[in-house]
């Protein structure tokens, strides 16, 4: 567990099963809108998040599910920065097969700082993309410092105290060594420790 | 207090104090509402005396806290104060046996003592001194100078992902702002986004609501659209002139962190051993739940050795008070090291911003308030080198800085959204869109409502905003406490849908309409036009 889910923790994990009494109703969420849409979200710089809907006509009317296009289906992702995009105009795009169960995909892109549009669609018979439905474009941000200008050498000391590698720091309790098994007392997981990109356990760049 | 000129540098440190909105009036014992009562015990009122210790001693200190509606509408809830008060008095005689108990055992009777005479210093610091009413003792500190009241999304809902939808980002935002206002009569002058979430455009809807500045991650600040110039070590002004500061990795690091972080110091108290799970199951039943759930009291005798339970070492307050002093002057110590380094660098003193959770410290980190307290303390001999100082200060001292946009990011694992968007709970974001767009179609067609139709509306919003607290991804990924909080998402959704239903067919249920204002009853003053286009 790490610091930040503490608040949130109060049981011990082996008995973490008995909780407080259900609400009166179990009842379930819509599964479906009746509606036939995709919506994508941006994960990171590189992953998407595309969720759909076919609603059960358009289902019906393509031959969406059950044989037939079933195993047609794939996801166009377009590369739609700096365009208003109309279909035609995207720099580029690339598909991914999916299969006929999947309401939902990550997918993972080839560049950041792009803006980014997906199709949910199949391939007709002549080996052709049919559009299906159309999500909204969504920008992915940076993984790096803007390229606009070369630092200076005053830019590149603050950049690196800015990265949390100030030359000669001694963070925390680091000097102090405490031994790797106090801190798996505590139950945190090294790995998930920090919270930022810049972070002590992965000190890479995102 | 007076302006004086700058020194070296400043240091900003920031509180972001939330907890879900969690108020079950149709249990009589309710797990989940310990959050608030632990968080109340073990921080809010340590962070609260030390505070006015330092006003006492006429320490100069100022710091940033933001106050989350939920948090402050829990606060002021008469229900929960009244259970808040039967909760610590369980704990005093709880500790009252103990402390007969461990009188054979020295090493553990100390400790006993202690938390006997904390936990009845709450109970009078909460009921006498203070008639259960901590915003006020808040926004006392804020009218003395002392602290930065800022404000936070109504719900604190994760806004990058809210975005698709950006009426909804805009509610968050402009509820949350309104909420403060009627909290503490004035507009708030900052705002805290939830997980320091950003992306590029949210400073517009900020700057609508009078907001002149928000915090976001190193990255978010250092991959803006053109270089900061000097890091993360000044804002920069989004459009608007909104600015937005960023976290300072190193000072974060030093508590945040598993591996080099304050808090695992052995000599400071750990946090899972605890007599609730630890005791006779008879002796401590009537301090844990009323299912018999064994849960946490509160009361821990071990501090932080050996992972394997026979390991443990008994925790001595006086040891792990030394330890906290000498981590404070560590602190301080390396932020002035940070500042000496920047300084030449700069040409204007480098502000260091480091905000936290509030609920980290006395919950997590049992000796994090103590800590706070010696930071300052420490700081005060230290004046020239390094400042305490609120955005609002420096932006006054300091109003012209780089224009730029900062970058999509959070302070989550990873710094970006995958915390709220992962396997566990990517399936709730359909919902929650097609809600938001439900509510926001429903709030343009109905610009004339009746008075029952106002009604429906107004808590149609309440359900929906909700059901966007963050918390409930967050708990869903973490693993703790899952099933609380997919239930959660799922009743807010179906009671939005439900409202929904009502105000398309025309049939309004008023019997089931209150009962739900009456037990989701935040927000009491909502208009749910601030979801219409013209909202």
């Amino acid at each position: 567990m790490r610091a930040e889910t503490a608040k949130f923790e109060m049981e011990a994990p082996a008995r973490r099963r008995v909780k407080t009494p259900p609400a009166k109703s179990q009842r379930e969420l819509p599964a479906e809108y009746g509606e036939t849409r995709i919506v994508l979200m941006v994960r990171d710089p590189r992953w998407l998040f595309a969720y759909w809907e076919v609603a059960v006509e358009d289902r019906m009317r393509l031959g969406l599910t059950g044989g037939g296009r079933s195993s047609s289906l794939a996801l166009r992702v377009y590369d739609v920065t700096g365009k208003v995009f109309d279909g035609r105009n995207a720099n580029s795009f690339f598909d991914v097969r999916i299969n006929d169960y999947a309401v939902s995909w990550y997918v993972q892109t080839p560049q950041a700082n792009r803006a980014w549009a997906v199709d949910y669609g199949y391939y007709n018979e002549d080996g052709e993309f049919v559009t299906v439905t159309r999500s909204n474009s969504a920008e992915a941000p940076r993984n790096g410092v803007a390229q606009l200008s070369v630092g200076s050498g005053a830019w590149e000391q603050i950049h690196q105290v800015s990265v949390g590698e100030r030359p000669n720091a001694q963070i925390g309790i680091a000097g102090s060594a405490p031994s790797s098994e106090s801190m798996a007392g505590r139950g945190r997981q090294g790995a998930t420790s920090s919270r930022g990109p810049f972070g002590s356990s992965e000190r890479r760049l995102p | 207090m007076s302006p004086k000129s700058a020194s070296k540098g400043y240091l900003a440190l920031v509180l972001h104090s939330h907890l879900p909105f969690v108020r079950h009036p149709e249990y009589e014992d309710c797990l989940e509402e310990d959050w608030l009562y632990e968080a109340i015990t073990e921080t809010y009122i340590p962070l609260l005396r030390v505070f006015e210790g330092l006003v006492r001693d006429k320490i100069d200190f100022r710091l940033t806290v933001s106050l989350s509606p939920p948090l402050v509408t829990m606060l002021n809830d008469a229900l929960l104060r009244q259970r808040y008060l039967r909760h610590i008095e369980r704990l005093i005689e709880l500790a009252e046996k103990e402390v007969r108990r461990t009188r054979p055992t020295p090493e553990f009777h100390q400790t006993a003592k202690m938390y006997l005479r904390k936990f009845r210093e709450c109970r009078h610091y909460f009921a006498e001194a203070h008639h259960c009413d901590l915003v006020r003792v808040f926004r006392d500190l804020q009218e003395s100078g002392h602290l930065e009241l800022i404000a936070c999304g109504a719900t604190h809902g994760f806004l990058p992902l809210l975005n698709t939808h950006p009426q909804t980002v805009r509610a968050q935002v402009a509820v949350g702002a309104k909420h403060y206002e009627d909290s503490f009569g004035r507009r708030s002058r900052g705002m805290w986004n939830a997980e320091c979430g950003y992306f590029p455009g949210l400073e517009k809807l900020l700057e609508a609501q009078g907001v002149r500045f928000f915090f976001v991650d190193a990255h978010g600040l250092l991959y803006a659209d053109k270089p900061p110039k000097f890091g993360v070590f000044a804002p920069l002004l989004c459009e608007g002139g909104v600015a937005a500061f960023g976290r300072d990795v190193e000072s974060s690091r030093s508590v945040w962190s598993a591996e080099e972080g304050y808090p695992g110091d052995p000599h400071y108290r750990e946090f899972y051993r605890d007599i609730g799970y630890d005791l006779d199951y008879d002796y401590v039943k009537p301090y844990i739940h009323d299912s018999g759930l064994r849960i946490g009291t509160g009361i821990k005798y071990y501090r932080i050795t050996g992972h394997r339970s026979a390991n443990k070492k008994p925790y001595n307050e006086r040891m792990a008070l030394d330890t906290a002093r000498r981590h404070a002057a560590d602190f301080v110590k390396s932020r002035i090291e940070q500042i000496e380094y920047l300084a030449p660098l700069m040409d204007r003193p480098p502000i260091i911003v480091a905000p936290y959770d509030s609920e980290l410290f006395g919950h997590w980190w049992y000796e994090g308030p103590q800590f706070l307290d010696q930071v300052f303390r420490n700081m005060a001999h230290h004046q020239d080198d390094l400042e305490p100082i609120t955005p609002s200060i420096y932006l006054k001292r300091h109003p012209e800085n780089q224009s730029a946009t900062p970058s999509l990011s959070s302070w989550g694992n990873k710094g970006y959204s995958e915390v709220w968007l992962e396997g566990s709970n990517d399936w709730i974001y359909r919902h929650l869109h097609k809600a938001a767009e439900r509510m926001i179609e429903s709030a343009n067609r109905f610009a004339q409502p009746d008075g029952m139709q106002r009604r429906v509306l107004n808590q149609m919003a309440r359900e929906l905003l909700l059901a966007q607290s963050s918390d409930w991804a967050f708990i869903m990924k973490t693993n703790t406490m899952v099933e609380y909080a997919i239930r959660r998402t799922k009743e807010h959704l179906l009671n939005f849908n439900d409202l929904y239903e009502q105000i398309q067919n025309g049939v309004l249920d008023e019997v089931a309409l209150q009962k739900l204002e009456d037990k989701d009853n935040i927000f009491p003053h909502i208009d749910y036009r601030v979801y219409s286009d013209r909202g």
